[in-house]
């Protein structure tokens, strides 16, 4: 037993458990992905609306962008009822054929640019796609935020020396239950709720894994979030960070405010509940945002 | 095979455990998400190893009440790296996803002695 104790040690230890496989994956039909953040910066004339189309692929490939018939965003104050007391639309076009990028259609009679002046608390958003024959519906309410009090480099690291720290404060509204999502670009995002520290200024520290360059400019941005926005960020970078935890929850597939209402005839309760397979992915959400830009020092 | 030696050999095959492979990924702000189809409808390799072993039992001294044997055996003979499970990840270097097998016991040769008094 001894030996055979050793000899599992040694393959414990020297032999490597893991290795890079081929696996096939089954082919699945793709499905429509909406990546439609759109970030609102109070001062400016006109949002930038930049909405990105693209299908779903292969775990193993990158998203190919692709062409819808029609987007437009309708967007208003809903009353009690549900309806739009008042309307305004934003037809969108594409950028340059074959980008798959959506913005307000430049050669339309009347400006389809939204106006950030449109954008206030409780103002509803709604994004209508048709891709391929069917239909899907959005809607989003649009989140303000406050904006960043400071923002500065730390010295300090979390697990090993080449991580930069960056500390960012703020101050929480107090009069609202709030959420908030912060970018830290190259798609690294943090989410915040206001749960412990509402009213107060918060500050936290974020820290960036690869060595920063001396001299290198970092913008980091915090977004206003609805609490849907909030969990649907939240899901996505939990099921995406690589943590490898004993005890996390299965993986699943994370849908956003995107779905299919082909085929729906009761347009005044726009879900589709009955339909449970029919999605598309992504989100759509009106934001605003607030950056502030440090330089890295030594 | 004779009184001296003998053979024993041992061999499992079991197709896959059920798993649960992304069926595709998308994209959302510079983030890539993989997403999934219902549970368990895809399954792992097919499991199989051969383990073999020999025993040796040393001519008895009748004088002594030990009895005693040596066994030789190899668990797992062809080294067959199976998996135990499969994780994707995105590989840091590349950016490309790709899809880890995690094995456990490779080959493991073991040496016994077992003795009776």
């Amino acid at each position: 037993m001894k030996n055979l104790m050793a000899y599992m040690l040694i393959v414990l230890f020297l032999g490597s458990c893991e290795d890079v496989v081929d696996v096939d994956l089954p082919e699945v039909e793709t499905r429509l992905v909406v990546d439609g953040l759109l970030r609102v910066d109070k001062s400016e004339e006109f949002v930038d609306v930049r909405i990105t189309m693209r299908e779903t692929s292969v775990f193993f490939d990158e998203n190919q962008p692709t062409q819808v018939e029609s987007a437009v965003i309708v967007y208003g104050v809903l009353n009690d009822n549900g309806l739009f007391e008042s309307l305004a639309f934003s037809n969108l076009t594409e950028e340059s054929p074959g980008t798959g990028v959506y913005v307000p259609d430049p050669d339309f009679t009347t400006d389809q640019r939204i106006r950030t002046a449109a954008a206030e608390p409780d103002v509803t958003f709604i994004l209508q796609v048709t891709h391929k024959g069917k239909q899907y519906f959005a809607q989003t309410k649009y989140a303000p935020t406050v904006p960043l009090d400071n923002l500065e480099q730390g010295n300090d690291t979390l697990f090993d020396e080449e991580e930069t720290e960056i500390i960012v404060t703020f101050t929480d509204d107090g009069d609202n239950d709030n959420f908030y999502v912060f970018d830290f670009m190259n798609s690294e995002f943090q989410t915040v709720e206001d749960e412990f520290f509402q009213g107060q200024q918060f500050e936290f520290s974020y820290f960036y894994d690869e060595n920063l360059e001396v001299g290198q400019d970092i913008t980091v941005s915090i977004l206003g979030a609805t609490e849907d926005f909030y969990n649907y960020m939240d899901l996505i970078l939990e099921q995406t960070e690589n943590n490898g935890g004993v005890f996390q929850t299965p993986v699943a597939t994370v849908r956003g405010n995107v779905f299919d209402i082909t085929g729906l005839d009761n347009v005044t309760v726009l879900d589709n509940v009955e339909r449970p397979n029919d999605y598309a992915l992504g989100y759509f959400a009106v934001v605003q945002e607030f950056s502030r830009t440090l330089t890295i020092t030594e | 095979m004779n009184e001296k030696w003998s053979f024993n050999a041992n061999f499992i095959y079991q197709t896959g455990q059920p798993t649960n492979y992304p069926i595709g990924q998308f994209e959302f702000e510079g983030v890539n998400v993989p997403y999934y189809g219902l549970r368990n409808k895809e399954r792992l390799p097919d499991y199989h190893r051969l383990d073999i072993s020999a025993i040796l039992t040393p001519k008895r001294n009748k004088r002594k009440k030990i009895q005693s044997e040596w066994v030789f055996s190899i668990y797992n003979a062809y080294s067959r790296r199976n998996a135990a499970s499969i994780n994707f990840r995105e590989n840091e270097d590349t950016g490309r996803n790709e899809a880890i097998r995690t094995s456990i016991f490779g080959i493991i040769p073991s040496v016994t002695y077992n003795f009776k008094f």
